[in-house]
């Protein structure tokens, strides 16, 4: 029962995010996004190349963008850390905006002790770097969508939207 | 073969229509020195990131031949990208790879090139066309070949360069201005 309420909340955001004319995607697998990549397996509206490492995830978003696409790049938090440099030195220097979905591991409720050092880092270094990080609830799936989309416009640097254990539940 | 002799030749052979991804340091520097233009993204940040790039547009361009101009140590880095690039078999992407074995926008320290086998391990992760050239003649032979319409890609080229060269190249230095430049040449194409 639950499930089929994360699948059908799930739908409706891959839903909001291609009718907001995100229209590629990348990334690299994280468990608490499975219903939100294989959305992305299955959706005529976007196209999606998976990516063997974070970073080449990044460059392949990136090289979409350069051909006129509109991307996204997901992703968890241990992923993140692992790209801070391509998006300090590629995506904000040279101006390229893509939407990242990335699960906060680490998180309050966390069971795994070797998230918690990103868990508690992900939204300060973030902000350290200028970057927009918003919270995914089931309430905000919209005005999320829309925020990052009008961030990603007018700064044309990446925004992310942080996805927690459940949260779609 | 000299890098700056190397890239020279990829440069003469190279009409309006095809887009070049440099990668960082002393390569993108060549390239910009000897051509600035339109049709050029220097990748001057995010090590290693440039074939990953030049794979992003040439799956969203496939009517455009795109040429990656790469190096060994930055390849050894995201090697992934090798094997996605082979994996999807795009027909319009030639991987030209720099390979002096060493770290040469550093200060040359030696990088395991010569017994990483790049060329081979091209041909085993699914690449079309894997070709190793040791000069000018046989680089600018396999570059005319590529671009080519009957030479179907994913092409990779491991051109054997040597150490040294000018280090005192001017930097690129507006990277936003780089990126709308080069969209807006690649919005010629589908």
């Amino acid at each position: 029962m639950k499930e089929n309420v994360e699948i059908k909340l799930t739908n409706q955001f891959c839903e909001i995010l291609t009718a907001n004319g995100f229209n590629f995607v990348s990334g690299v697998p994280c468990g608490v996004q499975k219903y939100i990549i294989a959305n992305f397996s299955n959706n005529s509206k976007i196209k999606h190349i998976p990516a063997t490492r974070e970073s080449e995830a990044l460059g392949i978003a990136t090289g979409a963008f350069l051909s006129g696409e509109r991307p996204i790049v997901y992703m968890q938090n241990s992923g993140l850390m692992n790209s801070i440099n391509d998006i300090n030195s590629l995506l904000i220097p040279y101006k390229i905006p893509i939407l990242l979905l990335v699960t906060l591991r680490g998180a309050p409720g966390e069971d795994a002790p070797q998230h918690l050092i990103n868990g508690r880092s992900t939204i300060r270094i973030l902000d350290t770097i200028g970057i927009s990080a918003q919270i995914l609830t089931k309430e905000n799936m919209k005005l999320i969508a829309q925020s990052s989309k009008t961030w990603l416009k007018e700064k044309q640097t990446p925004a992310v939207i942080l996805i927690i254990k459940g949260i779609l539940k | 073969m000299k890098r700056r002799e190397a890239i020279q030749t990829i440069l003469q052979n190279l009409n309006k229509n095809i887009a070049v991804v440099s990668s960082l340091g002393l390569i993108s520097r060549e390239l910009f020195d000897l051509k600035d233009s339109s049709q050029n993204f220097y990748m001057t940040g995010s090590m290693g990131l440039a074939s990953s790039i030049g794979f992003g547009i040439a799956i969203n361009k496939p009517n455009l031949k795109i040429v990656v101009i790469d190096g060994d140590g930055s390849l050894l880095m995201n090697l992934g990208s090798l094997a996605t690039i082979g994996h999807f078999k795009l027909k319009n992407l030639i991987h030209v790879v720099l390979d002096n074995q060493a770290y040469g926008s550093c200060s040359e320290e030696p990088s395991i090139s010569n017994t990483a086998k790049l060329d081979k391990l091209a041909k085993v992760v699914g690449y079309n066309i894997v070709k190793k050239v040791n000069n000018q003649v046989e680089l600018e032979k396999i570059i005319k070949e590529s671009l080519l319409a009957r030479f179907d890609g994913p092409i990779f080229i491991l051109v054997k360069i040597e150490l040294g060269g000018c280090r005192d190249l001017p930097r690129v230095l507006k990277l936003d201005k780089i990126t709308k430049r080069f969209k807006i040449f690649l919005s010629q194409f589908n």
